[in-house]
C-alpha cells in the first residue's frame, strides 16, 4: 500500500510564514511600495497621453491647419485636400463677438473635423442655436435653454446673420484643451470662451481657418516619435502649395482694388475743386452784409449814449428828493417809537399803581378780618375767665361736703364695732347659762337616779319627779331660745352695717377723686387762659402795626396816582404832534412821485426810439448768422464729405499697402497650446518618473535584502540539521526563496493594482484643474508591469538565494555547532588614544559594536541616508518649482505687462499719451522685441530678442545679472547676452557663438555673458549691436508697462480695454496672468512631488522600524545577558540607542549629502526645454528632511523600548543556536 | 535565621488554558558561605528554583529571604537592584559581550555597582592576568567561563549563582572550574549555589538539595566534603 506522504518541509514553511507574519508583512509592504511608486509614476504620463491620444481620435482632431493672411476661399479648400497625403478638410468661419461681458469666439459648427462632445444637451439643429462650454455658462449664470445674446463691432457688423441663439447644450471640444482660448482684439484682449453655431450663419464668403487630417496619422499615437516625424513631413510638404495658393488670392484681390482705387481718387479730386470754388462766392457776400451792420451798431451806440446822458441828471434830484424823504420818514417813525414806548411806560405805571391798591385793599380787608378775629377772641376769653371763677367755687363746696361724709363714716364704724362686742359678751353669758342649766338638771336627775336605786323613791315619784324635772328642762331651754333669737337678731343688724359702711366709704372715694380731678382741671384752664391772654396781646399788636403799614401804603399810592396823571397829559400832547408830521410827509411823497413819473415818461420815449434801431440791427445781424451758419454748414458738409472720401481712399490705400503679401500658414497640431501644454506637462511627470522611483526601489529592495539575510542567518542550525539528515540543497533552499518569492510577489503584485491606478488617477486629477480631458484611461503597458514586479521579485529572491547558498556552502558539521561569534575587533578609533580614552565605557562598546557589523551598519546607514534624500529632493523640488515664479516674476522681470505695438508718429503718441495719463501706469519702455530661432549646430530654440537702446533705462524693466554671484550683465555692441537655461540646452558658454534665425536671414553672434533666467529664453543686445547683425534698424514693436504699487487685475483689465480700443496696438499681455498659468502648470507637478515626500516618509517609517527590529532580534542574548547583570530598562535601551542614534544621525548626514546631489540631478532631469527650475535646494528642505527623519527614529526608538523591555531574561540561559 | 532560606515557594505559569506548576512549593535554606549544590533531572525545576533566586523571575507563591531582606516582594525596579549588587551569575555559555576584551567584560559588570573590586585583581584571581586584553573570540571555553566568573566576582555580590557552569565544557576544564568556585567558597567566604543535573558533582558541596518534580526531594549535609580534585565522574 502506498501512502502519500505529505512533504513536512512544506509543512515548516507554512509554519515559518505563521509564525514570523510580521516578517513577512514587512516584505510584502516594502515590495507592494517599491512596486507601487515605480510602476505608478511610470505608467502616469503613458495613461494621461493614451487618454489623450483616445479624446483626439475618437473626435477626429486636425492633424494640422492652415491660416491665410486675406482668407481661404472654397478653391483653396479643395486644393488642400487635393494635396498629398492630406486625408481630409473642412474650412471654418469664425469671429469673436461679446456676450454681456465677456468676448466670445464664435465658430461655425464642425461636420468632419474637431467634432465636439456633448456633456449635456444637444448640438444645434437650427440656424438660431448654438452650443457653448460650461464655463461661459457659469460666468454669465445662463443655463441650457436660456438665450445668448451676442453684440458684434462696427467693422464687422452684419457678419453674423442671427445675434441671438438658444443654447442647446454644453460641449467640449479637442481644440480647447487647455484654460486658454486665445487672444482677440475686442475687449482685454483675449477670448474667454467659445460659441459653436451653424455654419449658415456666418455673412461672408471666405474661411478663416482651414484644418486638415493626414493619410493615416490618426492610427498613431500624438505624443509619439513617429508621429511627430510624419506630421512634421507632411507640414513641410504642403508649403509649395501654401506659397501658390496664396499668391493667386492676392493676385485677385489686389488686381481689382487697385484699380478702383484711382478711379475713385480722380473723381474726388474734381468734385472737391467745385465745391472749393462755390464755397469762396459764398464768402465774399457774407463779408459785405457784416460790414453794412457793424454801421447800424455804432450809430445804435451814439443814440443810447444821448439817452442815458440826460435822463441821468433828473433822476439825481428825485434821488436828493427821496433822501430827504426817508429821512422825514425815519424821524417821524423814531417820534412814533418814542410815543409808543411812553405809552407803554405809562401803562405800566397804571397797571403797577392798580395792582397796588388791590394789594392795598386786600391789606384792609385782611385787617378788618384780624380786628373782628382779636374782639371774638376777647370775648371768647371773658366767657372762660368767667367759668373758671366758677368751677374754684364749686369745687370749693365739694371739698367741704366731702370732709364732712368722712368724719359721718368714721362714726359709723366705731358705732358697728361697739355693737359687735356687745352681742359677743352677750352670747358668751348665755352659753354660760346654758352650761349652768344642763349641769343641775343632770344632778337632779343624779339626785332622783340615786334615790331610786336607794328606793327613796319609788317608781312612780321617780317618773314624777322626772318628769318635772323634765318640764323645769324644757321651761330654761325655751327662756335660752327666746334670748338666743335677740341676739341673733341683733346679730343681723350688725351684719347688715359693714356693707353700708363699704358702700359709704366706695361713694366717698369717688366723690374725693373728682374732686381731684376738678382740681387739676381747673389748673389746666388757668394755664389755658393765661395763654389765650398772651395771644390776643400778641394780636392786637400785630394788627395796631398792620394798621400803621396801610396807612403808609395808602399815602404812597396816592402819590403814584397824581404822577400818572401828569404823564398821560404829556403822552397826549406828543401824539398830536406826531400826527402833524405825518401829514407834512405825505404832502413831500406826493410831489416826488409826480417827478418820478414825469422822468419814467421822458426815458420811455427815448428807449422807444432806440428799441426800433436795435431790432432793426438785429434782424440784420440775424440775417447775417443765418447767411454764415449756412456757410459753415455747407464748408463742414463739403468738408466731412471730402474728408470721409479722403479717409475712405487712404484707407483702401493703407488696405492695400497693408496686404503686402497674401500669406499662408501652414501649421501641426502642437501650435495648439493646450494640446502642446498637456505633452510638456505629462512630459515632466515622465522625467521625474525616470529616476526618483528608482532610488525609492533600490532602499525598498535593500530592507527586503537584509530582512531575507537576516532570517536565513538565524536559521543556521536548522539548515545544517537538515543538511544532515540529507536534505538537498536545493530542497532546503526552497523554503527561504519560497518565502522572499511569495511575498515579494503578493506585495508586488498588490502595489501594482494600487499604484497604477491610483498614482496616475491622483496626476490626472491634479491635470484636470488646467485641462479639459475626458476620465483617465489606463494604457496596458505590461513590460512595465512585468518588469516593477520581477525586479521586486529578483530582488527579494535573490536575496535570499544568495543567503541561502552562502550558508549552505558550509558543511553540516559546522553548521550545526553554533556559529563561533563573531570576534571583537580593536576599531580604528582606539589607535587615537586621546579621543578613545575621552569615552565613556559604554560609548566604548557602542563604537565596536557599531564598527562590528558593519553590513548591518552600511545597509541602516544606506537606508536612512536614501530616505532623508529622499525627503531632501521632495521638498527642494517642490521649491525649486516655484521659487522660480517669484524670481522670474518679482526679480528678473520688473515690468507688469507688455503691449504688442504697429504704431508710428500720430497712433503711437495717441498712446504714449494714454499711458502717461493712466494713474496705474507708473512708467513705460517702448523696446523692440523679436521672435526668432536660436541654434548652436543642434536643435533650434525659439528665442525672443530684445535691442536695448539705454540699459539703464531697461534694467527698471528687466534686470540682468549673474544667477550665483548677483553680479551685473553689461551689454557691449560686440556680441549678445543669453539667458542661462539657453545657454546649457545650446551648450554654449561665454565666448562661444550662436546662430540666431531671422526668418531666414541667419547671422552669428557672440555670446559676451550669460544672464538670470528662468522661464523661456532671451537674447539681450544692444540697439547697435542689432544693427551691426542684422544690418538694420530694430523696429520698436513693444512696450514694457510697469504698474503703480497697488495696481491689480481689474486695474490692468481696464487699462487694457482702454488700450486694445486704440489703433495700433495688437496686444497686450498682463504678467500676473502668465504667472498664474505657470502656477497652474506646475501644481500638476507639485502633485507628484507631494506623493514622493509621502512615500519617502513612509519609506524612511518602514525601513527604520525593520532595521531597529533586526538590530534588537540579533542581539536578544546579549541583552538578555546584560539586564541579567542588572541594567535597568532605561540603561539596556539606552546602550541599543546610541547605536541607533548613531546610526540615525550618520545616516541624516550621508543622506543630506547624497539629496543635494540626487535634487540637484532630479531637477534637471525634471526641467523642461523652457522652463529652468532653481537648482539649489533650500536651507529648509534640509532641515525637514533632518528633522523628519530624527521624528521617524524617535517613534521607531520608542516602539524598540517597550520590545525592549520584554526581552525575557531567560534567553540568556538558552543555548547558542 | 538562615542565610537564604525559601519557604513553600511556588511557580505557575499560566499559558492559555493550561496551568503548569513549575515549582510546586519548595523550602530549603543555605547558610552563609556554603557551597551548595541543587541537584535534579532536566524538567524537575531546579532552573525556576535558580530563576526566583537570582531575581530573574518573581515567585507566584511563598517566601523567599536573602540576607534578611524579603525577595519574594521585590518590585521589577527592585528586582533589578537586587540583580544589581547582591547576585553574580555564571551562565552555561558564559555570555560575554563579545565584543568586550576580557578586561572590559569584567569592567562592564564594576561600572554599575557600588563596591566592585578591581577587575584586573580579579582577573588574575582566576588565573587569566595575562589574558586580560583578549576578546571572548580569542579565548577558549574554560577560559571564557572563568572571565564570566570574574565578571560575576567583581561585582562583589552576597552570593554567586552558578547554572550548569561546566555544561559546555570538556572534563578537565569542568573540574578546573569547580575548583575555582569551590576554592572561591572555601577562601572568600563565598556563598556559591551551583545548579547541575549532574549528581556525581554532589560529593563536593557542604549541602545537596535534591529537587524532584518541582519539589525538594531531600537535603543532604556533607560534614566532610570531598575536594574537586578526588571527584571522578
Amino acid at each position: 500500500m502506498v501512502t502519500r506522504r505529505r512533504n513536512r518541509l512544506t509543512t515548516d514553511a507554512f509554519r515559518e510564514i505563521r509564525n514570523t507574519f510580521s516578517r513577512y508583512v514587512s516584505i510584502l509592504v516594502l515590495a507592494a511600495l517599491a512596486v507601487a511608486f515605480l510602476a505608478g509614476l511610470r505608467t502616469a504620463a503613458p495613461d494621461m497621453q493614451y487618454t489623450a491620444d483616445n479624446y483626439y481620435d475618437r473626435t477626429r482632431l486636425m492633424d494640422g491647419y492652415v491660416l491665410s493672411t486675406l482668407g481661404l476661399t472654397e478653391a483653396d479648400l479643395a486644393a488642400l485636400e487635393g494635396a498629398a497625403g492630406v486625408e481630409a478638410v473642412e474650412g471654418c468661419r469664425d469671429l469673436d463677438a461679446v456676450a454681456t461681458d465677456r468676448i466670445v469666439n464664435v465658430r461655425s459648427l464642425p461636420e468632419r473635423l474637431n467634432l465636439l462632445e456633448v456633456t449635456r444637451g444637444r448640438l444645434p439643429q437650427s440656424a438660431d442655436e448654438c452650443v457653448t462650454e460650461n464655463l461661459l455658462l457659469v460666468k454669465l449664470g445662463l443655463e441650457v435653454g436660456d438665450r445668448l445674446e451676442l453684440t458684434l463691432e462696427p467693422d464687422n457688423e452684419g457678419d453674423l446673420v442671427n445675434t441671438s441663439y438658444t443654447i442647446v447644450g454644453v460641449v467640449c471640444s479637442p481644440l480647447y484643451v487647455a484654460l486658454d482660448r486665445g487672444a482677440s482684439s475686442l475687449g482685454n484682449g483675449s477670448v474667454d470662451a467659445f460659441v459653436y453655431v451653424p455654419g449658415e450663419n456666418f455673412a461672408f464668403e471666405h474661411y478663416t481657418c482651414a484644418y486638415f487630417t493626414g493619410e493615416g496619422l490618426a492610427a498613431l499615437d500624438t505624443y509619439g516619435g513617429e508621429y511627430e516625424d510624419r506630421i512634421d513631413a507632411l507640414v513641410d510638404s504642403l508649403d509649395p502649395l501654401a506659397d501658390q495658393r496664396s499668391q493667386l488670392r492676392y493676385d485677385s484681390l489686389i488686381g481689382d482694388a487697385r484699380a478702383e482705387l484711382d478711379d475713385a481718387r480722380r473723381e474726388f479730386e474734381e468734385a472737391k475743386a467745385d465745391a472749393e470754388q462755390e464755397l469762396a462766392d459764398a464768402w465774399q457776400k457774407l463779408q459785405d452784409g457784416r460790414k453794412e451792420l457793424d454801421d447800424g451798431w455804432a450809430e445804435y451806440r451814439d443814440g443810447e449814449d444821448t439817452l442815458v446822458r440826460e435822463t441821468a441828471g433828473a433822476q439825481r434830484e428825485l434821488d436828493d428828493a427821496l433822501e430827504e424823504l426817508r429821512d422825514g420818514e425815519r424821524e417821524l417813525a423814531d417820534g412814533r417809537a418814542e410815543y409808543q414806548e411812553g405809552l407803554a411806560e405809562y401803562e405800566d405805571g397804571l397797571a403797577k399803581y392798580e395792582e397796588g391798591l388791590a394789594e392795598y385793599n386786600d391789606g384792609w380787608a385782611e385787617y378788618q378780618r384780624g380786628l373782628s378775629q382779636y374782639q371774638r377772641g376777647l370775648m371768647q376769653y371773658n366767657q372762660g375767665l368767667a367759668d373758671y371763677e366758677k368751677g374754684k367755687a364749686d369745687y370749693e363746696d365739694g371739698a367741704a361736703q366731702c370732709y364732712a361724709g368722712r368724719q359721718q363714716y368714721e362714726q359709723g364704724l366705731a358705732e358697728y364695732r361697739q355693737g359687735m362686742e356687745e352681742y359677743q359678751r352677750g352670747m358668751a353669758l348665755l352659753e354660760q347659762q346654758e352650761a349652768a342649766g344642763a349641769a343641775e338638771l343632770a344632778a337632779k336627775k343624779a339626785q332622783l337616779d340615786a334615790a331610786l336605786d336607794n328606793g327613796l323613791m319609788d317608781q312612780a315619784a321617780y317618773a314624777a319627779a322626772l318628769a318635772e324635772l323634765q318640764r323645769a328642762e324644757e321651761e330654761g331651754q325655751a327662756q335660752l331660745a327666746a334670748a338666743k333669737a335677740q341676739l341673733a337678731a341683733v346679730k343681723a343688724q350688725l351684719d347688715q352695717a359693714p356693707a353700708e359702711l363699704a358702700a359709704a366709704k366706695a361713694e366717698l372715694e369717688a366723690a374725693e377723686a373728682q374732686l381731684s380731678q376738678a382740681a387739676w382741671e381747673l389748673g389746666k384752664a388757668k394755664q389755658q387762659l393765661e395763654t389765650a391772654k398772651a395771644q390776643l396781646d400778641e394780636a392786637e399788636a400785630e394788627l395796631n402795626d398792620a394798621k400803621a403799614e396801610l396807612d403808609d401804603a395808602k399815602a404812597e399810592l396816592d402819590d403814584a396816582k397824581a404822577e400818572l396823571d401828569d404823564a398821560k397829559t404829556q403822552l397826549d400832547d406828543a401824539l398830536t404832534e406826531l400826527n402833524d408830521g405825518q401829514r407834512e410827509l405825505q404832502d413831500g411823497w406826493e410831489k416826488y412821485n409826480d417827478g418820478v413819473a414825469e422822468l419814467a415818461r421822458a426815458r420811455r420815449v427815448g428807449r422807444q426810439e432806440l428799441d426800433d434801431a436795435l431790432a432793426e440791427l438785429n434782424d440784420g445781424e440775424r440775417e447775417y448768422a443765418g447767411g454764415l451758419t449756412e456757410y459753415e454748414d455747407g464748408k463742414r458738409e463739403a468738408d466731412e464729405e471730402i474728408a470721409g472720401a479722403q479717409r475712405k481712399l487712404d484707407d483702401a490705400q493703407d488696405e492695400l499697402d497693408g496686404v503686402e503679401e497674401c500669406e499662408w500658414y501652414v501649421l501641426s497640431r502642437f501650435t495648439n497650446a493646450g494640446i502642446l501644454g498637456y505633452a510638456q506637462d505629462s512630459d515632466r511627470v515622465s522625467n521625474l518618473a525616470n529616476v526618483f522611483p528608482v532610488i525609492f526601489f533600490l532602499v525598498a529592495a535593500l530592507a527586503c535584502l537584509t530582512t531575507m539575510t537576516r532570517m536565513v542567518e538565524e536559521q543556521r542550525t536548522q539548515i545544517g540539521s537538515l543538511k544532515a539528515m540529507g536534505f538537498s540543497r536545493l530542497a532546503i533552499s526552497k523554503k527561504y526563496i519560497g518565502y522572499a518569492f511569495s511575498a515579494s510577489l503578493i506585495g508586488g503584485i498588490l502595489g501594482l493594482l494600487l499604484g497604477c491606478t491610483l498614482i496616475p488617477l491622483v496626476i490626472a486629477n491634479a491635470f484636470n484643474i488646467m485641462y479639459d480631458i475626458p476620465a483617465l484611461e489606463f494604457r496596458p503597458q505590461p513590460g512595465m508591469y512585468v518588469g516593477a514586479v520581477a525586479a521586486a521579485v529578483a530582488c527579494t529572491t535573490g536575496a535570499a538565494l544568495w543567503a541561502c547558498l552562502s550558508t549552505l556552502i558550509a558543511a553540516p558539521a559546522s553548521l550545526m555547532r553554533p556559529r563561533a561569534p563573531k570576534a571583537g575587533r580593536r576599531v580604528l578609533l582606539e589607535r587615537v588614544g586621546f579621543i578613545w580614552k575621552r569615552l565613556t565605557f559604554t560609548w566604548k562598546v557602542t563604537m565596536r559594536n557599531l564598527f562590528r557589523y558593519q553590513r548591518r551598519f552600511w545597509m541602516t546607514v544606506i537606508g536612512i541616508g536614501g530616505c532623508t534624500a529622499l525627503i531632501v529632493t521632495g521638498f527642494g523640488l517642490h521649491e525649486s518649482i516655484f521659487s522660480i515664479l517669484n524670481e522670474q516674476f518679482d526679480h528678473v522681470f520688473l515690468y507688469d505687462a507688455t503691449l504688442g505695438l504697429d504704431a508710428e508718429g500720430q497712433r503711437l503718441a495717441a498712446v504714449e499719451e494714454y499711458l502717461d495719463g493712466s494713474p496705474w501706469v507708473e512708467d513705460s519702455l517702448l523696446t523692440s522685441e523679436t521672435l526668432l530661432e536660436a541654434s548652436s549646430g543642434g536643435p533650434a530654440q525659439s528665442v525672443y530678442l530684445f535691442a536695448v537702446e539705454d540699459q539703464a533705462r531697461f534694467s527698471q524693466f528687466i534686470q540682468l545679472g549673474h544667477r550665483l554671484d548677483d553680479g551685473p550683465v553689461t551689454l557691449s555692441d560686440d556680441g549678445v547676452v543669453i539667458t542661462e537655461k539657453l545657454s546649457e540646452l545650446l551648450d554654449v558658454q561665454v565666448g562661444g557663438s550662436i546662430t540666431l534665425d531671422n526668418d531666414g536671414k541667419r547671422v552669428e553672434a557672440t555670446v559676451m555673458d550669460i544672464t538670470e533666467n528662468y522661464v523661456s529664453h532671451y537674447v539681450y543686445l544692444t540697439w547697435a549691436g542689432y544693427q551691426r547683425l542684422f544690418g538694420g534698424e530694430a523696429e520698436r514693436n513693444v512696450m514694457l508697462l510697469r504698474y503703480t504699487e497697488g495696481a491689480g487685475e481689474p486695474e490692468s483689465d481696464a487699462v487694457s480695454s482702454d488700450l486694445m480700443a486704440l489703433k495700433g496696438v495688437d496686444s497686450y499681455s498682463y504678467i500676473a496672468t502668465l504667472r498664474d498659468n505657470f502656477t497652474d502648470s506646475m501644481e500638476a507637478i507639485d502633485y507628484a512631488v507631494v506623493i514622493i515626500i509621502l512615500a519617502a516618509a513612509a519609506l524612511a517609517f518602514v525601513v527604520l522600524y525593520n532595521l531597529t527590529n533586526i538590530n534588537i532580534t540579533e542581539r536578544t542574548r546579549e541583552l538578555a545577558t546584560l539586564k541579567v547583570l542588572g541594567f535597568f530598562d532605561r540603561e539596556v535601551t539606552a546602550y541599543v540607542y546610541r547605536e541607533n542614534l548613531f546610526l540615525t544621525l550618520f545616516g541624516i548626514v550621508l543622506g543630506l549629502v547624497m539629496g543635494r546631489f540626487l535634487h540637484a540631478w532630479m531637477v534637471l532631469t525634471v526641467e523642461v526645454e523652457l522652463v529652468m527650475f532653481g537648482r539649489a535646494a533650500p536651507p529648509y528642505a534640509y532641515w525637514l528632511a533632518a528633522a523628519l527623519t530624527v521624528v521617524f527614529s524617535v517613534a521607531v526608538n520608542i516602539a524598540a523600548h517597550f520590545k525592549l523591555k520584554k526581552v525575557d531574561m531567560v534567553e540568556s540561559l538558552k543555548t547558542v543556536e | 535565621m538562615s542565610y537564604i532560606s525559601f519557604e513553600n515557594v511556588k511557580k505557575e505559569y499560566k499559558m492559555g488554558e493550561i496551568t503548569i506548576k513549575a515549582v510546586d512549593g519548595v523550602d530549603f535554606t543555605v547558610d552563609k558561605g556554603e557551597f551548595t549544590i541543587i541537584v535534579g533531572p532536566s524538567g524537575a525545576g531546579k532552573t525556576t528554583v535558580l530563576n526566583m533566586l537570582g531575581g530573574m523571575d518573581a515567585c507566584s507563591d511563598g517566601v523567599i529571604t536573602v540576607d534578611g531582606a524579603r525577595v519574594s516582594g521585590y518590585s521589577p525596579k527592585q528586582l533589578t537592584e537586587y540583580r544589581r549588587h547582591d547576585i553574580g551569575f555564571v551562565f552555561q555559555f558564559y555570555n560575554l559581550v563579545q565584543n568586550l576584551t576580557a578586561l572590559e567584560n569584567v569592567e562592564l559588570a564594576a561600572q554599575i555597582c557600588r563596591d566592585p573590586l578591581d577587575a584586573r585583581e580579579v582577573l588574575n584571581r582566576v588565573g587569566l592576568g595575562d589574558r586580560l586584553d583578549n576578546f571572548p573570540a580569542q579565548l577558549s571555553g574554560g577560559e571564557q567561563q572563568r572571565v564570566a566568573i570574574a565578571r560575576a566576582l567583581a561585582k562583589n555580590p552576597k552570593l554567586l549563582l552558578c547554572d550548569e557552569p561546566t555544561g559546555a565544557l570538556d572534563y578537565v576544564t569542568g573540574k578546573a572550574i569547580l575548583k575555582l568556585l569551590q576554592d572561591t567558597c572555601r577562601q572568600e567566604g563565598m556563598t556559591v549555589i551551583v545548579i547541575t543535573h549532574n549528581t556525581a558533582l554532589t560529593p563536593m558541596a557542604d549541602k545537596v538539595i535534591h529537587i524532584k518534580s518541582g519539589r525538594v526531594a531531600g537535603v543532604e549535609r556533607n560534614e566532610a566534603p570531598t575536594p574537586v580534585e578526588d571527584i571522578e565522574w
